[in-house]
């Protein structure tokens, strides 16, 4: 004879778990979700462009620098006194 | 009776379900949004080419512009005959308020602490915030760049050249 009572409680159970699992699914997607928005919030922090961030004939055109070089071609008087201070003031 | 609760149990599952994608939709609207909603910053590189440019312009080849300084003599400039000189429009028409500016101090060698022309062009409130940067770097305020560089003029006189430049634009390069 069927123990009606019995099969009762262990469909519950079953439900119980299916249920558990469910919710747990549904935060397990909710926590990535988050996870992925806080790090598209971070790279859109990122997102500006510096110069050291461009190719290597951007950079390497440092146009001020060869205007000091142009200049001291025609006078290299106190070349060592002027590249100190330039160095100082462009750090 | 059984069935009717499975019926119920599948119309469950299937709002769950529908919930679920709404959630997963809405976050990928939200990601996209936040990323593609936050404009580039350029203004560094904006401020190193309006460098470039007044370098250019004060200084060719080595030489200074002879309508600045000739023969150790100095012509003083206004900011607006300056940016004709240098062939600059500060004006837009999109924004209301001048988003640059631009600062060209010539120092005689022996002398680096007074400039013997102090060009000054463009909007100048920039310049304290300018300040502000040099002390802490924030995003809101303008982006200032100074550069120092050595020319000489048809004598051959040292010159130490620096130029400040300031671009404001925060609007369009900040998400505020």
């Amino acid at each position: 004879m069927l123990n009606y009572r019995k099969i009762g409680k262990k469909t519950r159970s079953a439900q119980v778990g299916e249920t558990v699992t469910w919710i747990i699914a549904t935060l397990i997607i909710i926590g990535i979700l988050i996870i992925f928005l806080v790090v598209s919030s971070f790279m859109s922090k990122i997102k500006a462009i510096h110069v050291g961030d461009l190719g290597i004939d951007m950079k390497e055109s440092n146009l001020v620098k060869e205007k000091t070089f142009f200049a001291e071609q025609l006078n290299s008087q106190n070349k060592e006194i002027i590249e100190n201070i330039i160095k100082g003031q462009n750090g | 009776m059984n069935l009717i609760n499975n019926k119920k149990g599948d119309k469950i599952i299937s709002v769950y379900w529908f919930a679920i994608l709404i959630i997963v939709a809405g976050g990928i609207f939200g990601m996209v949004y936040i990323f593609y909603g936050t404009p580039y910053d350029v203004r560094e590189i904006e401020a190193n080419i309006l460098t470039n440019q007044v370098a250019d312009c004060v200084s060719y080849a080595g030489r200074i512009n002879a309508n600045l300084i000739s023969n150790s003599k100095v012509s003083q400039k206004t900011g607006e005959d300056f940016l004709k000189m240098c062939h600059l429009n500060f004006n837009s028409s999109e924004e209301k308020v001048g988003q640059y500016y631009v600062e060209v101090k010539f120092y005689n060698l022996s002398d680096l602490n007074n400039p013997i022309l102090n060009i000054k062009a463009g909007n100048n409130n920039w310049l304290a915030d300018c300040v502000i940067q040099e002390k802490q770097k924030q995003e809101n305020l303008p982006q200032c760049i100074e550069k120092s560089f050595y020319s000489v003029d048809e004598k051959n006189n040292q010159y130490i050249i620096k130029i400040l430049t300031a671009v404001g634009k925060s609007e369009k390069n900040v998400k505020l």
